[in-house]
């Protein structure tokens, strides 16, 4: 081969060295300049996993440290199919399974034939204690559209350590357990609205940046890790700042296997748990009502029920139960909160404004005679009438037998200004402020849209909206002396170790009426439960009761009308009288009832009744009258 | 002055120092590659490289000082005991990662595939240079072709059967450059090339393994951004891509405790075919274009070596060894950053290995003494001088 010859030839060789060694430079630039920033993030997550450490979520507790709502470790099973198809897991499972060696497992059959043995062995060993068919646990573990599978969510720890002693014992490799935390609730079915309860989210973009603090990084975070407890009603909501605490984070690089280098450990933030929350609820006392109401729901068949009793002298709340309601741990039934959701019309219930109005107003006293007309009384084209003709009753008496007319009669001597100040300052048309989730302020319209039987209506408690717990806070004006306070249903908050580290106090909004009115108005209330007025039944024995029944028709807003032979009935009431400890509302709206009449003096007020026996004797109230001797006698005053 | 120190002195010490530095680098590298590991025996690796380079200086500067013309007489039975370890490993090979391609000789490992085709190169260069000399019957280019083809086919097959197909797929740029420098005319190139070309899916569809198939598939959906499996054959590419590509200009640094090659990739692998990512991820586009430049650098000097040889003789085996050693660059390289599928060839001069380094040396020794033997003319033909 001659010189020039070959010279021709090597240059076409280094034409293709020369394309070699480019085509890896163009390469090279690609991926270390051109897309840099992608790898190096993908590096980033590999290594450097940022590990959420999770807060506990604080716990609820009654007012006697009862545990409310606590947190559970519970567990996901998860199958990785990637590592069951694994050749050497398989091997071992199957040579357990067969009892034979790991080797011999490999002579006796073929790869393939090792791989979809052990799979059948894997369904066969846990589709029982997984609760699965084994077609359907085969169905899963088929499904080619995912790598990891969850086969069970939240089993609990028992379940899981007999799960994992069987998988150790079969060796069954590629069967994972993630650990999780659930919300407890260790009596699902009570105090269900005031607890409410919680949903299982991811976290927003928002608190992921927070936490994590560079976008980098929480793109890191898988799905799964940022799944968290979040309150959706009731004290988990409405204490949500409280109880989820903070989530901190640790900076772990891991090899290959997922083992953590540790040597390599990075930054961490430690968490802030949550701080635990202590209600004013008795549990005591709400498992006395709850049980008044359960009973109550069977015999009426209402439409709903709703109970609240409270401390009137600090505006704690006791107890607060509606019915119909939910399953705490399934979340199955009525989520709503009636209780302080709602409006009704309060019908007779809300004379009391009426009433405490006048007296504090100085226009007239408990003795005042009022003639009531009989029964129907007209002034032009407004009417109002009474259950029964009364004739000349006095003050007292026009509360105690609730006529219409004497009530409407003491209003118009204060006049529509008044009256509407007077309804403002008991806190009606306004939130109360209740620390709970959902809360309706009622509504109470002014006198300048008032139509002409307007006041006489809103004097007796119709055409105003209230709830249950606006009505027990507006009588508790009345039982402690004129001040009104603001509700609350928590107690303190305490740290991780369950000290104190915030105690709520009773705060007075305003003073509503003076100090004798009220006692004024305590007395006559009296009266109502008393064989004179219409809550007899409201009685407690052993102790004097105030109280005021209610009776509103039912308005219908979907026929705009008042419906015949419904109603929202209703008893108020607190005890003893004279010094009032326990003051509660029972509000049942639209009972069905055979021969008893549809009255609050006669379904309310029984319930009332019951839950105040009770509740006296748990709470250890001292009766005001004597105890009876040991022949059931009392001794004559 | 004796003649064998004015040889020492006559050496091409460009090339000298070229393969020295890269060895050094590569030791270095083993060591960055390694030095995390559990096991002792993979983190001394660097440790045994060196001696294996100490073992390779001597073969090196032996064979650089010995007359290459030894290859006249010695190329044949160089080439028959490469065929017989070929053999040999049919029925006494270690299986290494589904392939038997290794055997074991007191106590150390060898790849007879590499013996193989240094074998062969040596016969082929002196095939293509000597056959038509000594027989004018061989001046006829099929006959040449056929001869070559009777001296490649049965170590080529043997190691395709191994299976080890990134071994055997050197065997064709190395025969194609042979051809091409022993003036083959270039229809009969053209044609082979054609005929290669229509073999290649009869290739992918009837002698690939599963496993093989599937490396390739998951080569291409990963160059064309589709879908593959991130677990299994596409797990070593996708991490070898984010271990090159997260480095950047600078890199991490030598012995980086954030190394992605080091923790994700295979432990045994890293240090022999994916140095180049070891290499990358820590010296970054600046040391990997370093180390590119100055492999080819060092092909470069063979190329000077090949045009300045005085004979026929050493010009195809110094064009043999050249593409040799590119052809390992080239896939080793290209398999680090996705430019071709993953075969499993080692990085020149970088990968830890025995066997491959002890050859290397000894090509480069034959190099050398092509590079001091060129002015010994054997009168029949023209010898350039150096220039440069």
């Amino acid at each position: 081969m001659s010189e020039r010859a070959f010279q021709k030839r090597a240059v076409l060789l280094c034409a293709g060295l020369v394309t070699g060694f480019s085509l890896l430079s163009v390469r090279l630039v690609y991926l270390q300049v051109v897309m840099h920033e992608k790898y190096a993030a993908e590096a980033l997550a590999k290594h450097t996993r940022k590990e959420v450490l999770y807060s506990r979520r604080g716990n609820i507790l009654d007012r006697n440290g009862e545990l409310l709502a606590r947190n559970q470790t519970v567990y996901n099973v998860i199958a990785d199919k990637h590592h069951l198809c694994n050749f050497d897991i398989a091997c071992r499972g199957l040579a357990v399974a067969e009892s034979i060696g790991s080797q011999e497992v490999r002579r006796k059959y073929d790869r393939g034939e090792i791989v979809a043995r052990y799979r059948t062995r894997v369904v066969r060993v846990l589709a029982h204690p997984l609760e699965y068919h084994g077609w359907e646990l085969r169905q899963k573990l088929d499904n080619p559209a995912q790598q990891t599978i969850i086969l069970r969510r939240n089993i609990d720890e028992e379940q899981y350590c007999a799960l994992k002693e069987l998988i150790s014992r079969e060796r069954l490799g590629g069967i994972y357990f993630e650990q999780t935390t659930r919300r407890f609730y260790p009596s699902p079915r009570t105090l269900t609205h005031v607890l409410g309860h919680v949903n299982y989210d991811g976290m927003t973009e928002a608190e992921i940046d927070e936490i994590v603090g560079d976008r980098q990084t929480a793109r890191i975070l898988s799905r799964q890790e940022i799944t968290r407890i979040r309150g959706k009603e009731g004290v988990e909501k409405a204490m949500e700042d409280v109880l989820r605490g903070e989530i901190g984070y640790r900076n772990t690089e891991s090899d290959r296997r997922g083992r953590e280098i540790t040597a390599y450990r990075g930054e961490t933030k430690q968490p802030r748990h949550g701080h635990h929350v202590r209600l004013t609820v008795d549990m005591g006392l709400q498992n006395i009502v709850e049980a008044a109401l359960t009973d109550a729901w069977y015999e009426f068949m209402p439409e709903k029920i709703s109970a609240v009793f409270m401390n009137p002298n600090t505006g704690e709340i006791l107890a607060l139960a509606n019915r119909p309601h939910f399953d705490l741990s399934s979340r199955e039934g009525e989520l709503r909160n009636r209780a302080l959701s709602d409006n009704y019309e309060p019908g007779s219930t809300f004379k009391i404004v009426t009433l405490a109005a006048v007296l504090d107003r100085q226009l007239v006293n408990r003795k005042t005679p009022i003639y009531c007309h009989l029964g129907s009384y007209q002034d032009g084209a407004l009417r109002v009438s009474d259950h029964h003709p009364y004739g000349q009753l006095t003050v007292e008496e026009v509360l105690a037998k609730s006529s219409n007319i004497g009530t409407y009669k003491l209003a118009m001597q204060l006049g529509k200004k008044s009256f509407h100040e007077y309804m403002l300052k008991f806190g009606f048309g306004s939130y109360t402020g209740l620390e709970l989730t959902g809360e309706s302020p009622g509504r109470v319209y002014n006198p300048k849209v008032w139509s002409l039987p307007s006041f006489s209506r809103m004097s007796i408690g119709y055409e105003v909206a209230v709830t249950p717990v606006q009505m027990a806070n507006a009588l508790a004006v009345i039982a402690n002396g004129g001040q009104l306070l603001k509700p609350r249903i928590l107690d303190a908050i305490l740290d991780e170790k369950g000290r104190v580290i915030r105690q709520y106090t009773t705060e007075e909004v305003r003073r509503v009426i003076s100090e004798r009115a009220a006692s004024e108005v305590r007395k006559m209330l009296i009266k109502v439960v008393s064989s004179d007025g219409t809550g007899e039944k409201g009685a407690v024995k052993g102790f004097t009761v105030a109280g005021k029944t209610g009776t509103a028709r039912k308005y219908s807003p979907a026929h705009h009308r008042y419906l015949d032979g419904r109603y929202v009935v209703s008893f108020m009431g607190f005890l003893p009288a004279e010094n009032p400890q326990l003051l509660g509302i029972v509000m049942v709206d639209d009972p069905q009832t055979g021969s008893l009449l549809r009255y609050g003096g006669t379904i309310a007020a029984p319930i009332f009744s019951r839950i105040a026996t009770e509740a006296a004797a748990y709470l250890d109230l001292d009766p005001n009258f004597a105890r009876p001797d040991y022949a059931g006698r009392y001794p004559t005053e | 002055m004796t003649p064998l120190f004015r040889k020492f002195l006559g050496l091409n010490w460009v090339l000298v120092l070229t393969m020295y530095s890269l060895l050094i680098f590569g030791v270095f590298s083993i060591h960055g590659a390694s030095w995390t590991r559990d096991s002792d025996y993979l983190v001394n690796s660097w440790n045994r490289q060196v001696t294996w380079i100490a073992i390779g200086t001597a073969v090196f500067f032996v064979v650089s000082l010995v007359d290459y013309r030894w290859i006249h007489w010695g190329a044949i039975p160089l080439y028959f005991a490469a065929l017989g370890l070929l053999i040999a490993l049919k029925f006494f090979g270690v299986e290494k990662s589904g392939a038997k391609s290794w055997i074991e000789i007191g106590g150390f490992s060898l790849q007879p595939s590499q013996a193989a085709i240094t074998g062969g190169i040596l016969l082929l260069a002196l095939v293509l240079s000597r056959l038509p000399t000594l027989l004018p019957f061989f001046r006829h280019p099929f006959l040449r072709l056929l001869i070559c083809g009777a001296i490649m086919l049965p170590p080529f097959l043997m190691v395709l059967k191994e299976p080890d197909i990134g071994s055997a797929a050197v065997w064709l740029p190395v025969v194609g450059g042979l051809l091409i420098v022993g003036s083959i005319p270039f229809r009969y190139l053209i044609v082979l090339v054609l005929a290669g070309t229509m073999v290649v899916p009869v290739v992918y569809f009837f002698v690939l393994e599963n496993y093989q198939k599937d490396r390739i598939d998951t080569y291409l959906n990963m160059l064309t951004g589709k879908a593959y499996d991130e677990r299994g054959a596409g797990w070593v590419p996708k991490h070898c891509m984010i271990a090159i590509g997260s480095a950047g200009w600078e890199g991490k640094g030598f012995k980086t405790k954030n190394s992605v090659a080091n923790t994700w990739l295979p432990e045994d692998v890293v240090i022999n075919d994916f140095i180049f990512a070891t290499v990358a991820e820590e010296h970054g586009f600046r040391g990997a274009m370093i180390l590119v430049s100055g492999l080819a650098f060092l092909l470069l000097q063979c190329v000077f070596v090949a045009f300045y040889s005085r004979d026929q003789l050493g010009r195809l085996i110094v064009v043999g060894i050249i593409m040799l050693v590119f052809t390992h660059i080239f896939m080793n390289v290209g398999m680090n950053v996705l430019l071709v599928p993953i075969t499993g060839l080692p990085l020149p001069f970088i990968s830890y290995g025995g066997t491959f380094t002890l050859i290397l040396m000894f090509l480069l020794g034959l190099t050398q003494s092509v590079w001091v033997h060129r002015d010994q003319g054997t009168g029949t033909e023209k010898t350039p001088r150096p220039t440069f």
